[in-house]
């Protein structure tokens, strides 16, 4: 919940109410329902350099995806009000609706996604249109360097393995300076072994990152901030070890 | 053996014809193809049902009403005539016009199916990289659904090649205008050329035998729209 936020990201929070505290990133309140399931969530997530990834735990079926499909423009909620910023990106009230492409949030889903018949560099050169071609070119470099996949630039994704797919997949996210990054489980599908390096690469990105999961043991070591959701609601927000602690016994079962 | 063993000159304005039909629709079929994907209007299922008539209708009930739209009893008709400067029943126009409609749901229908197999995570990320529906249709649905677009463009040249009913309705039979192959064969019977009607006969069932083994021949694993 949004009042467990750590003051310490929050300074001054009470006195600068109702206005939003300088250092809110995303501000967030939806009320979303289909079929027999309802999403509703009023949460805030701080802009803290020092711990710039905010978990979004939760068990199989809790909202996540549908939460990240919303914030990212993907899914319209039929209530709720969505801020990056301070700038609205969605506000059923006021019928404001900015579309995925001009949120500035980046999103990477559990299948990599990319585009069969590009190469590497031109899934990546895909959202960087707006550069010109050398500025793209050198673009595409960095973000590759980032994601420790230069070598793959001229391949098409088919002679990729699941792990290059992930890492060319989070390259083309972070290639146009996403302001948020939201990540749908990327790695529950990959090997034990590939999960701590595409975990460094996007640490070493430097975005903010909203990281859904449902895996404790990929996470557990992150400084980070966490949202526990449950059943379509926000039960817990804070920082992780503090927020998961009670969880940590079925780390100790999923390691054994 | 007569001097040309088919009528040139009703092969040439057949093969204008289908060609100028299938540059229309490849460009018409298109545009509404991708209307029919990306919409979420209420509109929708009657756009397709309209687009799929010329498969139920019989050709002379569509070449009977185009006929009376084309002349001059009808607004658009008249204004049709205003444009040009003559009536298009029975010019070679005319005959495009009913060409474009009679052989829409030949295009519209391979063109959609192409485009709804590519996956929704795909054009999900277009959008989310900026791309709007121009960009993701030139640069993504139309890549992705080659098979498609030339399936689409072999059966509706191969259909236009074939059609009888709405050609003898809205273009009649004259000679280097509307006289297609399909309408030649029909001359040639009724006088009795039976040889010359076998060589038309016999052309036309190659052009359609030919196209619809295009249109079914695919290596396996040609097309890849998932990763």
């Amino acid at each position: 919940m949004s009042d467990t936020l750590p003051q310490a990201a929050l300074p001054d929070a009470a006195l600068q109410e109702p206005a939003l505290p300088d250092s809110t990133l995303l501000d967030a309140n939806i009320a979303h329902r289909y079929s027999d399931f309802s999403l509703e969530v009023d949460f805030r997530i701080a802009g803290n350099p020092s711990a710039p990834w905010t978990i979004l735990f939760g068990p199989s079926a809790a909202g996540k995806s549908t939460l990240l499909r919303i914030l990212a423009g993907l899914t319209t909620p039929q209530q709720g009000r969505i801020a990056l910023d301070g700038l609205p990106l969605l506000d059923t009230a006021r019928r404001i609706f900015i579309p995925p492409g001009r949120r500035n949030i980046g999103f990477v889903p559990q299948r990599a996604a990319l585009f069969p018949h590009c190469t590497v560099a031109e899934n990546i050169a895909f959202g960087l249109r707006h550069l010109p071609p050398a500025e793209r070119s050198h673009r595409i470099d960095e973000v590759l360097t980032l994601v420790d996949a230069q070598p793959l630039r001229d391949r098409k994704p088919a002679r990729l393995s699941g792990g290059e797919s992930q890492r060319v997949a989070i390259a083309r996210a972070l290639a146009p300076r996403p302001r948020l990054l939201l990540l749908d489980e990327p790695l529950a599908a990959l090997d034990a072994a590939a999960k701590p390096q595409i975990i460094a690469c996007l640490r070493r990105s430097g975005i903010p990152i909203l990281y859904v999961s449902h895996d404790l043991s990929e996470i557990w070591s992150l400084p980070a901030q966490t949202l526990l959701i449950e059943s379509g609601r926000i039960t817990a927000h804070g920082p992780l070890q503090q927020v998961l602690a009670p969880h940590r016994e079925k780390l100790l079962a999923q390691l054994h | 053996m007569p001097q040309h063993w088919i009528d040139l000159t009703a092969l040439w304005l057949t093969v204008r014809l289908a060609a100028v039909t299938t540059l229309i629709l490849l460009v018409l079929g298109t545009l509404i193809s991708a209307w029919i994907v990306f919409t979420r209007s209420r509109l929708r299922p009657i756009v397709e049902a309209v687009c799929a008539l010329p498969l139920l209708l019989p050709p002379t009930v569509l070449g009977f009403y185009l006929l009376v739209l084309l002349g001059p009893q009808t607004a658009p008709g008249r204004l049709l005539t205003h444009i040009v400067g003559h009536p298009l029943a029975f010019t070679f126009w005319g005959l495009v016009i009913g060409s474009v409609i009679y052989s829409l749901p030949f295009a519209v229908q391979p063109l959609v199916a192409g485009f709804q197999s590519v996956d929704p995570a795909l054009r999900e990320q277009a959008a989310l990289l900026g791309a709007g529906r121009i960009r993701i249709l030139r640069e993504l649905l139309l890549p992705l659904s080659k098979r498609s677009v030339l399936t689409a463009i072999t059966l509706v040249f191969a259909h236009t090649v074939g059609e009888f009913g709405v050609v003898l309705m809205v273009g009649g039979d004259i000679p280097g205008a509307t006289r297609t192959l399909s309408i030649a064969i029909y001359d040639q019977v009724q006088d009795f050329s039976y040889a010359q009607a076998n060589h038309t006969a016999l052309f036309l069932l190659i052009v359609a035998a030919l196209a619809l083994i295009a249109a079914y021949w695919r290596s396996p694993h040609r097309e890849l729209t998932h990763v």
